[in-house]
């Protein structure tokens, strides 16, 4: 429950008005420090016969002053803080107060335990109730005098005190005056805005200037020096020197407390200047605590004091100089600071009523310093005429106004008219692009074809007898006698390693082996490394044996596609596959019947189409079982037979279709490889004169672009047409050097 | 698992390198086995082959609006004829002779025969004396082109020279460096150095 102060009637906790007159009584969280008067758990010490004597002079000295004050208005702030004094109340005096709820409240004596709430109370009936039960209790606690238990430095320290004036400390103890809100009332009108924002409410103003108030009476009444603040004792250092002695040092330090803390002289400011300013150490002090605080509000961080101290030099400058303390003209900045008349202190820069001094300027935030530094154009026209800051786009768009004219460059002076010329030409008919004739390049690619065709097919047409010319080479010769050397009923085996694409040359080959080894009885194991080479070997060996009573498994054999490349021919070369190309085994052929490996061969031909197959048997049968190897290879693969053949790895080789005609002459069974040889030469010869017609013609051009000048263009310009580029620089001569660009072929 | 294929592969190649290299039944036994298992192995990869490029035809008909889509269904139509014909009456039938004969090999031959107007229009535009380098290369082509026919001798003699020296060192160059390249990658292997099969 809380009682209110005006009437003493008990509201519910948390109220903030009370119920029966209206008076607030929790003024919100204005930061007021818990009431230091009574510790709790200190018997005696929360009775009022706790309090000394000279306290409850005092206390009765401020409650005359307030009394005097009659109007509540004035005192409205007095009563938040003591409403809210009410709110922070200690439970040890909730509980005193709950002791005796039923007594009566009495007419207060004008003596009290707390002197903040004393001076609130203007009349009989405000006398709260719980300070009605604190005098009734009063009998029945235990007297406590002051002499029993105050030290001796503390009464010397009150004696010090009773004989310095105690009237000026009321008065700047006295939270407000008259005086004091007029001067901050009057203020406001001078104040700028920005300050007016950093200034402190009213209220909060008044519970910090009531702050000091109740520190003093506390410290006065028995706080130790050395419970004092660090602050607080250095204030005090120059004045208490060490020869002193401890008694007299006390004593001292006790006055010094008496005097104002930066916060106490804020409030002092508000009420009547006494005799504080002549204390040298507390106006350094202050000095440096004010810089300090200055230069904390500059940097905008949050401080009371610094904010309180801004109001309050703020409301100082307005009033009239001679109305300000001592200590606190001693606390103002040099700069700013008037001469005091009287004083005879030099008068510098002094502000006129309506300036604000600079010392206060600099505590002006710095963006609205930055805002109030640019000197902005006021609008004299339009609807914003007289305003600042107005955004200058709005100049340029809103008033009428033309593009400048920008210089127009010489590249394209005389492009609008030749424009203008071509869009004024009349159109053309645009003709289908089926019924446009193209020119025909001239290229030699079908004149090319054209004599290789007719030099192929017109010696086929010839009967071979009449044109027959077959060079006989010396390979040729020894492949013959190679394979004449083989004796009758020893095997040959033969590989048919070439692709269906290669038939053209390797079957003439093949054709007239077979042919010569069938008809000199030597029988033939037919095999390919090559998917499509069992289907030509059998081809060949059906074809060849043919009428002459040759029967397959006697006296030829077709083991069929050998997998595995090296690996199937490794395999080969150690032992014959278990079947052949029917699948069937070949222990059923009396040609196999007996043979396990290749040790029975007399000999190998290799029919190679590629070079990869003849290495392949190279290198896996013929190192591995030193086999007498032949080849028979096309006449691209005839320069890498010819290292193997000079290396003694195949004992002889026949090469192309020069080689098959070369052996049908040389076993007198001229066939296909003797009529195609014709062709062969035939087409030989176009393609040396293809080659020579090439080279004419690339000379024939040289010639022609070397007797003409480098880089003076191409074609002629026609009149009235625009000349093309012209192309200078190595690429045309090189071009033309090369011969890249003419679709000659 | 690593180390597993880098030892099989090591213990396999020092193996088969060991049978080509010694006479000994047990070698010529484990020898012949892994050459039956690599025999089997490129067997599995013609399968492989062949179902990879049924796939990637058989994509491109399923899309249909790529190129060549037409002769992809040409492609597989003619497998799948092929391979029922061969399936059915087995691959040494005349019926699988008749479309290797009339079929696979003509195409193949005209294929390879249009080999020789491409390079009459090679040689037509490459074989020019445009430098003393191109001037040596086009003199070996006359002189073997002339060797071949059979209407002057001494070009013939010629071109067996041409073969035999200059173009046998090369060849027989290029030979030698195909073999010292195969025996450093078989070492590499066998010792360990590269392991391509276990990254």
């Amino acid at each position: 429950m809380i009682s209110c102060s005006q009437c003493g009637t008990q509201n519910r906790d948390g109220s903030k008005f009370c119920n029966n007159c209206g008076t607030r009584l929790a003024p919100g969280a204005l930061g007021l420090p818990r009431q230091p008067a009574a510790p709790q758990g200190v018997p005696g010490t929360s009775q009022e016969a706790s309090i000394p004597e000279w306290l409850q002079s005092q206390s009765a000295v401020s409650n005359n002053e307030s009394a005097a004050l009659a109007r509540p208005e004035e005192n409205a702030q007095d009563v938040d803080s003591s409403a809210q004094e009410e709110y922070e109340m200690p439970d040890w005096l909730a509980r005193l107060r709950a002791a005796s709820p039923e007594e009566e409240p009495r007419t207060p004596s004008g003596d009290s335990a707390n002197p903040g709430d004393s001076p609130n109370v203007s009349g009989p009936g405000n006398v709260p109730n719980w300070i009605k039960n604190l005098r009734d209790q009063e009998p029945a606690e235990p007297p406590v005098g002051p002499a029993a238990e105050e030290p001796d430095w503390l009464r010397q320290l009150r004696a010090n005190a009773t004989e310095q004036s105690p009237s000026p400390q009321a008065q700047w103890v006295t939270p407000s005056s008259p005086e004091g809100d007029g001067a901050s009332s009057e203020d406001e009108t001078v104040t700028a805005d920005w300050l007016a924002a950093n200034m402190p409410s009213q209220e909060a103003s008044q519970a910090e200037l009531s702050v000091p108030a109740f520190s003093v009476s506390a410290d006065s009444g028995g706080i130790d020096a050395s419970n004092l603040s660090d602050w607080c004792q250095d204030a005090q250092a120059p004045t208490a020197p060490s020869e002193q002695p401890a008694g007299e040092q006390v004593a001292e330090s006790a006055a010094t407390l008496e005097e104002p803390e930066p916060e106490q002289t804020e409030s002092s400011g508000l009420g009547e200047p006494s005799g504080f300013g002549e204390s040298s150490g507390f106006e350094q002090f202050f000095t440096e605590a004010t810089d300090e605080t200055f230069e904390r509000s500059a940097f905008g961080e949050p401080s009371e004091v610094g904010t309180a101290a801004s109001a309050t030099a703020e409301q100082l400058e307005g009033l009239p100089t001679a109305d300000l303390p001592d200590w606190l003209r001693a606390a103002m900045p040099t700069q700013g600071r008037g001469g005091l008349p009287g004083t005879g202190e030099p008068a510098v820069e002094q502000p006129s009523p309506g300036e604000i001094p600079t010392w206060i300027k600099a505590l002006k935030p710095v963006e609205l310093q930055v805002k109030a530094g640019r000197q902005e154009k006021p609008e004299t026209s339009g609807p914003l005429e007289g305003l600042r800051g107005v955004i200058p786009l709005a100049l340029a768009v809103t008033e009428p106004h033309s593009p400048p004219r920008m210089p127009s460059p010489n590249w394209h002076t005389g492009a609008g008219p030749l424009f203008d010329a071509i869009l004024a030409e009349p159109r053309e008919e645009t003709t289908p692009r089926s019924s446009r004739r193209v020119r025909p390049v001239w290229t030699m690619r079908p004149i090319i074809y054209l004599l290789l065709a007719l030099a192929v097919i017109i010696p086929l047409l010839v009967p071979p007898g009449l044109t027959a010319q077959v060079l006989s080479t010396p390979s040729a010769s020894e492949f013959h006698n190679t394979l004449r050397a083989v004796p009758p009923n020893s095997t040959v085996l033969i590989s048919f390693d070439y692709e269906p694409s290669l038939a053209g040359e390797m079957d003439l080959q093949a054709n007239a082996i077979v042919r010569d080894l069938l008809a000199r009885q030597v029988k033939i194991i037919a095999v390919s490394t090559i998917e499509t080479g069992p289907q030509m070997a059998q081809n060949i060996l059906v074809k060849a044996a043919t009428g002459k009573n040759l029967r397959y498994g006697s006296e030829f054999l077709n083991l069929g596609f050998l997998p595995g490349h090296e690996a199937g021919l490794a395999q080969l070369a150690v032992e014959l596959p278990a079947k052949d190309m029917l699948n069937q085994k070949l222990t059923n052929y009396p040609l196999t019947v007996n043979m396990k490996n290749l040790s029975g061969v007399a000999l190998v031909v290799e029919l190679a189409g590629s070079e990869d197959a003849l290495r392949m048997w190279m290198e896996q049968v013929q190192a591995r079982t030193r086999l007498r190897i032949a080849a028979g290879v096309s006449a691209a693969v005839e320069p890498k037979a010819r290292v193997y053949r000079d290396a003694g790895q195949l004992v002889a080789i026949l090469s192309g279709l020069t080689g098959a005609a070369n052996y049908e002459l040389l076993s007198n069974q001229p066939g296909l490889a003797v009529t195609s040889l014709n062709a062969q030469n035939a087409g030989t010869l176009v393609l040396l004169f293809i080659i020579l017609l090439g080279n004419v013609m690339h000379w024939v051009s040289r010639a022609r672009v070397g007797d003409r000048p480098v880089g003076t263009g191409h074609l002629p310009a026609t009149e009235g047409q625009a000349q093309p580029p012209v192309e200078t620089g190595p690429l045309p001569a090189a071009k033309a050097r090369s011969g890249v660009g003419g679709r000659e072929g | 698992m690593k180390w597993l294929a880098t030892a099989v592969t090591i213990g396999v190649g020092m193996i088969v390198l060991l049978d080509f290299f010694f006479e000994h039944p047990l070698l010529d036994a484990v020898g012949a086995v892994f050459r039956e298992w690599t025999i089997i192995l490129t067997g599995f990869a013609l399968l492989l082959g062949l179902f990879n490029l049924l796939g990637v035809h058989l994509m491109r008909v399923v899309r249909r609006n790529e190129p060549g889509a037409l002769y992809s269904a040409i492609v597989l139509v003619s497998f799948a004829a092929v391979a029922v014909l061969g399936m059915w009456y087995g691959l040494p039938s005349a019926e699988m002779g008749w479309i290797f004969d009339n079929i696979y090999l003509p195409l193949q031959s005209a294929f390879f025969a249009l080999v020789a107007f491409f390079l009459a229009t090679a040689a037509y535009r490459s074989l020019r004396a445009r430098s003393i380098d191109t001037l040596w290369m086009l003199i070996a082509a006359v002189i073997v082109l002339l060797g071949q026919v059979p209407f002057l001798r001494v070009f013939a003699d010629a071109k067996d020279w041409v073969l035999a020296v200059p173009a046998e060192a090369g060849v027989r160059g290029i030979l030698i460096g195909v073999g010292l390249g195969t025996i450093a990658t078989g070492l590499r292997l066998i010792v360990g150095l590269d392991r391509p099969h276990s990254t």
